[in-house]
């Protein structure tokens, strides 16, 4: 709803929010220092002309084609993920303990994976019950003793971080598999600037739209050894599957070739893609697909979506993955208590960032605790993404408690507990004017010959008043994110 | 005792295939005593020979020109060991054994299944002779149906009709096994005696008999000695002698012979 | 450039080409059935038509072997079930543009698109005689259209050599095929006077686009001999076989890779072969016979350009 013109909305956070960490304001109601610059461009500017602007945000979207969801094919309905225009600002020496923290934390994600596909020392060592990795489902035992160029396998991360309590940064996921969402950040800069090119003149905003040449680069760098040149390729699924506008937004700023599986066939354990002028090898994938869709003669029979071969290309040597195959085992929620393990046995570091406390529920002392506190625990499924079931303690009914207690019952190993987090909210504009709403950030942490990032990342906002998922599947939306340069 | 062995695959196409890639696990697996003396695998163009994660030598074969038959032909010699091989001890262990302990969309737990395989091998260390006795209880519950043309079904569907085809019968004692926390493998192989024959079977890890040991889900009893072994995985998909895609030719037909010579 | 997005190029080309000269033909049709004739001729020209462009067995099965004009204009123009009815072609043209829609300028695909959801418009069941014509007329017209805006906004690259190369393919087969049908249709028809049989000649070339042409070219009596030398030789008339075949030797000149030498071999043989024709030669040998050679040539060229190049012809 756009504001009129003499309702001026102001900042409600700013009279004092005790509940949550807000990033505008403090507990006693002061603006944050990352916002003073913000807050008086703010409030210098007509009512109007916010309304007028994010009008005009929603059509731009619109008309360049960065929607989201699904295309049906004769409605042609295509979604927008709603943008706020009020942007996250993080400040230069967060954002430093944030980056050391996810450098190291990647680093050491990459040495686990390394090392459970060849040595296995960190479960010699015992520090990880092996069957727990060995047995996931996520784990490829098609992936022991391969080596991958360089030792990454997570070239491109997406971690998820939360700030909660009294402003410390969490890890809620790590998602090393396809990490999407990286185009909505780089669009809504873009858009940022279009809108509002004064405030980038007035606040030292660390750049994010050179995040498809850095991807290119780290591309480049794990590419099969003594390959020179090497040709990149970005594949999908197809213009069915709801990230495809990113995959074609990624694959044009990179320059390189947007393929399906269809395109690409395996000869001689050698991968090509089909093109006018005849067979062309392909040295690097960037992968939109997951494993079990990738081969169909190595995984599911009945994908249509791979490429038959590229598993033995992939073993030979001849072709590098991104992500490697096999990556999922080490972002599974089962493994994820034991992240800060692994930065002290590979690294010899303690971590940086904190895991949430989790309760693994098939240890029966952690099941006894979850069903007895189900009210004020988060309960996930251990296989699940993008917020589907899941439980949100103490927003559930009674009901739902006990519908999801009968679930855990059924087959515990199957969930994690974690403490309800008090996420933290940014000011975002809703119906009503402008008010809290939380948010979470999701930087994309990408491995090559180095780790490298673009600062900030994407910014997931919970527009329902009170909901703690971020997720767009769930009626999330996005907002800018500007890390503060000194 | 020497085996000579021929083993034919013939693949037509309705009409001309524009591209058909096939990986193939037809080469013998050298351990519990059997040796290979010759093998040789003739391909239509060149293939690329590898061993996968299983310890399966494979070779990868894709022909790119227009094609409407594929004929591959495998000729060789093999020395069994004239005492039994059901066990085979391998040099598998607690990093390597939990592989065998996940479940594949083919093996699927499935709760009734479960509660069978818990009657019988709830209580550890199992031996053979209860592996034997769920064996005789599945064999009661499944009716055997023939192999050809069927699908796939896995072993929770299988189970549930009550009926099922070579492979899906060893996947459902898979299933059962893992259930209760032994690692078991599908074997593919050739069956010796009289004639020999492409056949499956079930390896299971039995703590107490030291090791692998095979059983056969269809007889209801331990593999018998004669056996060459092919390919082991978790289950028919890691395993099985061939799988292949094809663009264009419509459907594929498959005609496998294997004789002694 | 990938093999996949050259297809979809190439097709959604092809597709819009089709449409537009299934209306033509059956704009003819129409026209052909205001003359006087027996309703026995009137079946046979319906059959004819079916027959040439491969939907007579379609037809029937769906039908029945009783042919009723109405309702092959129905099957030919709006049949959602019949895969070669203009209401399917434009479809096609439209997934086949959805699918590379990142390799169109945004006019392109807005004149495709758009094109689609108009089409939804028009119930065929209701039409009269003139709407049925201004039917014809706009699907006609959102073909020109396709090509100006294709012509007017795209880079002249590799994509643009693969939709034109389908364009012309596809008009030199559909040229062939109405030539060949009217032609028999005609020359078989019972005699009669000679304004019945001129007005036969006159709506043929009106179908095409060149009863202008044929004016200013020959400044004469409407003959058979000259309406196919029109249609097979002038390599001025943009509908011919000759001119087609010019323009699809030059764009796949410029495509060439390492695998079409035989398939420009071909190309050059057929194209030569109606620059330097002599319209006698052609009637000697029979002009049905010539144009089945024509068609089975242009074809054997349409499937060599797409295993050379796209994505090959699989069953």
């Amino acid at each position: 709803m756009a504001p009129t013109k003499d309702t001026k909305e102001q900042f409600p956070t700013r009279a004092g929010n005790t509940r949550f960490y807000d990033e505008m304001s403090s507990a006693s109601g002061e603006l944050r220092p990352n916002y003073q610059a913000y807050v008086d461009w703010f409030d210098g500017m007509s009512a109007e002309r916010t309304g007028r602007k994010r009008h005009e945000a929603d059509a731009l979207f619109r008309r360049s084609g960065i929607t989201f969801a699904v295309y049906g094919d004769e409605a042609g309905a295509e979604r927008l993920i709603p943008f706020d225009v009020i942007p996250r600002i993080i400040p230069a020496h967060e954002w430093r303990s944030l980056a050391d923290g996810l450098r190291q934390r990647v680093k050491a994600l990459n040495a686990f994976i390394h090392d459970i596909y060849h040595g296995q020392e960190i479960l010699k060592a015992g520090r990880i019950p092996a069957e727990q990795v060995i047995s996931n489902a996520q784990y490829r035992p098609e992936m022991q003793g391969v080596d991958v160029p360089n030792n990454i396998y997570a070239a491109i991360a997406g971690v998820d971080i939360v700030r909660a309590g009294a402003g410390e940064f969490y890890v809620l996921e790590d998602n090393l598999r396809v990490p999407s969402g990286v185009s909505y950040m780089v669009e809504n800069r873009k858009m940022m600037m279009r809108l509002f090119p004064e405030l980038f003149a007035k606040n030292r905003v660390a750049p994010v739209e050179h995040y498809p040449d850095l991807l290119l680069d780290t591309l480049r760098a794990v590419a099969p050894k003594g390959v020179l040149d090497p040709t990149v390729v970005v594949l999908t699924p197809g213009s069915f599957n709801s990230a495809y506008f990113e995959h074609a937004f990624l694959a044009q700023q990179m320059g390189v070739e947007l393929v399906e599986g269809q395109d690409l066939f395996v000869r001689d354990e050698q991968v090509f893609m089909r093109t006018t002028q005849g067979p062309q090898r392909v040295d690097v994938i960037y992968r939109r697909i997951d494993d079990d869709f990738l081969d169909p003669l190595a995984f599911r029979p009945d994908s249509m979506l791979g490429v038959p071969g590229l598993l033995s290309a992939y073993r030979a040597g001849n072709v590098t993955l991104s992500n490697a195959i096999g990556t999922g085992v080490a972002d599974d929620k089962s493994i994820y208590p034991y992240v800060g393990d692994m930065v002290r046995f590979y690294l010899g570091e303690e971590p940086i960032l904190n895991n949430v406390p989790t309760y693994m529920l098939r240890k029966p002392d952690d099941l006894a605790y979850t069903l007895a506190h189900l009210p004020e625990l988060v309960v996930k499924e251990v296989h699940g993404a993008g917020g589907y079931g899941m439980l949100v303690g103490p927003a559930s009914t009674q009901a739902e408690i006990e519908d999801f207690r009968k679930r855990i019952l059924a087959a515990p190993e199957k969930y994690i507990a974690q403490p309800t987090l008090s996420l933290s909210t940014c000011p975002t504009f809703v119906d009503t004017g402008i008010a809290p709403r939380h948010i979470d950030l999701r930087p994309f942490v990408l491995s090559g010959h180095e780790v490298r990032f673009v600062p900030g990342g994407l910014t997931r906002v919970a527009l329902k008043e009170g909901s703690l998922v971020v997720n767009s599947s769930q009626g999330g939306g996005t907002k800018d994110t500007w890390v503060l340069e000194d | 005792m020497k085996y000579s062995i021929r083993h034919e695959t013939r693949c037509h196409y309705d009409s001309p295939a524009s591209y058909s890639i096939r990986k193939l696990r037809i080469t013998p697996r050298e351990e519990g005593g059997v040796k290979i003396s010759r093998w040789e695998v003739n391909t239509p163009a060149r293939s690329s020979r590898s061993v996968d994660a299983w310890g399966n030598t494979t070779h990868l074969l894709s022909l790119t020109a227009p094609h409407e038959n594929v004929r591959i032909v495998v000729t060789g010699e093999v020395e069994i060991p004239d005492q039994g091989q059901a066990l085979i001890g391998t040099d598998c262990d607690g990093l390597t054994l939990p592989i065998y302990l996940a479940s594949t969309s083919l093996t699927q737990p499935d709760a009734a299944l479960s509660a069978l395989a818990r009657t019988h091998l709830g209580r550890a260390p199992q031996h053979i002779a209860d592996v034997l006795a769920l064996l005789e209880a599945l064999r009661a519950h499944l009716r055997p149906t023939p192999s050809g043309g069927e699908p796939l079904r896995g072993a929770a569907e299988s189970f549930t009709r009550q009926a099922a085809t070579l492979p899906d019968q060893v996947h459902v004692l898979l299933t059962a096994c893992r259930a209760v926390g032994l690692p078991a493998r599908f074997v593919s192989g050739y069956q010796l005696g009289e004639r020999v024959r492409e056949h499956a079977w079930a390896g299971i890890w039995l703590e107490a008999a030291g090791g692998w040991v095979s059983f056969d889900a269809r007889r209801g009893e331990l593999a018998s000695g004669h056996q060459i072994r092919l390919a082991v995985g978790r289950d028919y998909l890691d395993a099985c002698p061939m799988r292949s895609m094809h663009q264009g030719g419509g459907q594929e037909e498959v005609r496998v012979t294997v004789r002694m010579m | 450039m990938l093999s996949r997005t050259a297809d979809h190029l190439y097709w959604m080309a092809r597709y819009v080409e089709r449409a537009e000269n299934l209306a033509r033909m059956l704009d003819v049709n129409n026209r052909m059935l205001l003359m006087p004739q027996s309703d026995r001729e009137n079946v046979r020209l319906w059959r004819e038509t079916l027959d040439s462009i491969g939907l007579l067995q379609t037809y029937f099965n769906t039908h029945g072997e009783k042919l009723v004009p109405a309702e092959v204009v129905h099957f030919m123009a709006l049949d959602r079930a019949n895969p070669g009815s203009i209401y399917s072609c434009l479809r096609a043209a439209r997934e086949n543009a959805h699918a590379v829609r990142g390799t169109l300028t945004a006019e392109l695909w807005e004149t495709i698109n758009a094109t689609w959801l108009d089409l939804g418009k028009f119930d065929i069941a209701r039409m009269g005689a003139d709407e049925l014509d201004a039917f014809f007329e706009w699907v006609k017209l959102r073909s020109h259209q396709f090509r100006g805006v294709s012509f007017a906004t795209m880079m002249r690259d590799e994509a643009n050599c693969f939709l034109r190369l389908g364009t012309f393919i596809e008009r030199a087969d559909n040229t062939a095929r109405i030539l060949d049908v009217k032609y028999n249709f005609i020359n078989e028809a019972p005699r009669r006077n000679d304004a019945g049989e001129y007005y036969q000649w006159s709506s043929l070339l009106h179908s095409v686009s060149a009863f202008e042409i044929y004016r200013k070219v020959y400044r004469d009596q409407i003959t058979p001999s000259r309406v196919a030398e029109l249609l097979i030789l002038r390599r001025d008339m943009p509908r011919s076989l000759a001119y087609c075949t010019d323009e699809m030797l030059s764009f796949l000149h410029e495509v060439a890779n390492t695998r079409s030498d035989e398939t420009q071999r071909r190309a050059g043989e057929l194209a030569s072969s109606l620059r330097y024709g002599r319209i006698d030669d052609v009637l000697e040998a029979g002009v049905h016979s010539y144009l089945t050679r024509f068609i089975i040539r242009i074809n054997d060229i349409g499937n060599r350009i797409a295993s050379d190049f796209l994505v090959p012809v699989t069953t």
